[in-house]
């Protein structure tokens, strides 16, 4: 499958989960600071993976597209709400090439927006028991409310390092916490919960955890890689702002594990200050450090190791399945995290 | 980069890739270990399970209260069938005879009939889907076809069992496997406001005895 294929067929999942989303919006008041902000987020256009995901592993075990899409739906509204109030925890200013939402308004606003996004993404849970039956739909219930808890303790424990200035992180507490934070509900339950339905509740969905696992902690090292060499607008987001927000990011971690005394006590202090204290000149000496003690390579090659293990896991577990597109648009998705330029 | 070089530095990526890949499994495993146990000890929390043991009287009368609510319906069900199938029509209707009788018909409800109720009232040309599942528990491989009757109501108004769609009609369960069945109720529009009942059901000996309930309204 060509890339370009792989877009558009992630385009078209995310278009119809879109159109999904715009339907459980209520119509009716007060829409100019509740319900037209509610649909902003979405309407800015992701990459409708998460959706794109749960879709085609559902399709990949048979099941119908019509059968995925409430859950698609939760999904990718719930992960809007995230968006919303992520961006208030990490005081950021942009997000897909637009001010955030707190930065457009307030963060009050913003903050009830979020509230009302997550409510709105009960509905098609709810609805999965028409279309799925009670005993599938109670299964992808189980795997949402799993999704959310894991979410935000994986967010409890990287504002905690960040409250707390924790500089003395390894590798493996990042993997802890990308696990939780980002893998459960980026890939790990949107294959699970795909899978659950296409099989009708017949699959062992720990089957493809590790998959999910690796996808997602690649996929978001990728990501963070792009916040520090990426163009601007092509990343929608500050260039450097995830230093500035002091993220615990795989390649501050490997810095600061790996930097000269005098240099640890710098990059401490600076991630000591409030953020609006942080210069960006400041943020771009650390990038220099990065690059002078390697840690973007490190970065890539992780994530690269990572995506190959994810394809290892991913031959394993669908050579059960028939050739189908949806099959061969999730192996391209983790092609493309192989073979990534930046 | 010579043979050797080359090789080197294969193995290095080889080795490099593995210890992250194992570091990464530890973590998985630890935290999956870590969420089962967290909701172990939910479930104690919630539900007092010394507590309930403590008390078995009190847990005995709870199973047997729950199994009057379903052997009610399942009876309301079947009275509602013999209607239609005059060879039952014998069967005792009454309702307080049916409270002293469901000790009896305990084991009738409890081997094999279930009972789907929908879970709100449903409006002429609206559908409403029932759901189970078959689980083949034998070393054997299971054929069976489900039979479904009419929907009758309390006040004997009838909806065609062609308002009944069960998705697969056809079944075949190799051991250990499990089959979810769904059946669609397309009420029709012209249906009259009713509680209904049907039987879905197959030939012995692989009995299958499922009652649906599901009331029409027009509000």
């Amino acid at each position: 499958m060509s890339n370009s294929l792989m877009k558009s067929m992630l385009a078209e999942y995310g278009a119809a989960t879109l159109e999904g989303i715009n339907k459980y919006i209520p119509d009716k008041e007060p829409r100019k600071y509740l319900y037209d902000l509610v649909a902003d987020y979405p309407n800015r256009g992701g990459k409708g993976f998460r959706p794109g995901l749960c879709i085609a592993a559902c399709k990949a075990y048979g099941g119908k597209q019509s059968d995925a899409m409430d859950s698609a739906i939760c999904l990718e509204l719930l992960h809007n709400a995230f968006l919303v109030h992520d961006d208030i925890e990490d005081e950021s200013f942009f997000r897909r090439n637009k001010p955030t939402l707190h930065e457009a308004n307030n963060s009050a606003i913003a903050i009830n927006v979020g509230d009302a996004m997550q409510v709105l993404s009960l509905s098609p849970l709810y609805r999965n028991r028409e279309i799925l039956g009670d005993r599938v739909a109670t299964k992808v219930y189980l795997e949402v409310q799993r999704m959310i808890l894991e979410s935000v303790e994986g967010q409890a424990m990287e504002l905690g390092w960040r409250k707390d200035n924790m500089c003395d992180l390894k590798e493996a507490d990042y993997l802890r916490m990308i696990l939780k934070k980002t893998c459960w509900y980026t890939c790990m339950q949107p294959l699970r919960i795909g899978a659950i339905i296409g099989t009708r509740g017949q699959i062992d969905p720990d089957t493809f955890d590790r998959l999910g696992y690796f996808m997602g902690t690649s996929f978001q090292i990728q990501d963070d890689i792009l916040n520090l060499v990426g163009e601007e607008d092509k990343y929608g987001k500050e260039v450097c702002g995830d230093i500035i927000e002091g993220k615990r990011t795989l390649m501050l971690i490997h810095l600061l594990g790996n930097c000269k005394p005098a240099e640890f006590r710098d990059v401490r202090s600076f991630l000591a200050n409030p953020i609006k204290d942080r210069s960006i000149e400041d943020a771009r000496s650390i990038l220099e450090l990065m690059h002078q003690y390697d840690s973007i390579e490190q970065a890539k090659k992780t994530a690269q190791y990572l995506a190959g293990g994810a394809l290892k896991e991913f031959y394993s577990i669908f050579s059960k399945c028939h050739e189908t597109q949806d099959k061969a648009l999730i192996e391209n998705i983790i092609l493309y995290m192989i073979n990534r330029e930046y | 980069m010579t043979n050797k070089e080359t090789k080197e530095k294969t193995e290095e990526i080889f080795s490099g890739a593995q210890r992250l890949i194992s570091s990464a499994v530890n973590v998985l495993e630890e935290e999956i270990a870590a969420g089962i146990l967290a909701a172990k000890k939910i479930e104690k929390k919630v539900i007092d399970v010394e507590d309930i043991r403590s008390d078995p009287s009190d847990l005995l009368n709870r199973i047997r209260r729950d199994t009057h609510e379903a052997v009610d319906l399942f009876l309301d069900a079947f009275t509602a069938i013999s209607k239609q199938v005059q060879n039952l029509a014998s069967l005792n209707t009454d309702k307080e005879t049916k409270k002293e009788e469901a000790p009896v018909s305990k084991a009738t409800a409890n081997n094999g009939a279930i009972v789907l109720e929908a879970d709100h009232p449903v409006k002429p040309g609206e559908t409403v889907s029932f759901c189970f599942s078959l689980l083949e528990d034998t070393e054997e491989v299971t054929k069976l076809e489900l039979k479904k009757t009419n929907l009758i109501g309390q006040s004997n108004h009838t909806i065609h069992s062609r308002a009944l769609k069960i998705t697969p009609r056809k079944v075949q369960l190799i051991p250990n496997e499990e089959q979810e069945i769904t059946i669609d109720l397309v009420v029709p529009k012209n249906a009259v406001p009713d509680q209904y009942n049907a039987f879905i059901t197959s030939a012995s000996p692989h009995a299958i005895k499922v009652v649906l309930h599901v009331e029409v309204t027009n509000d």
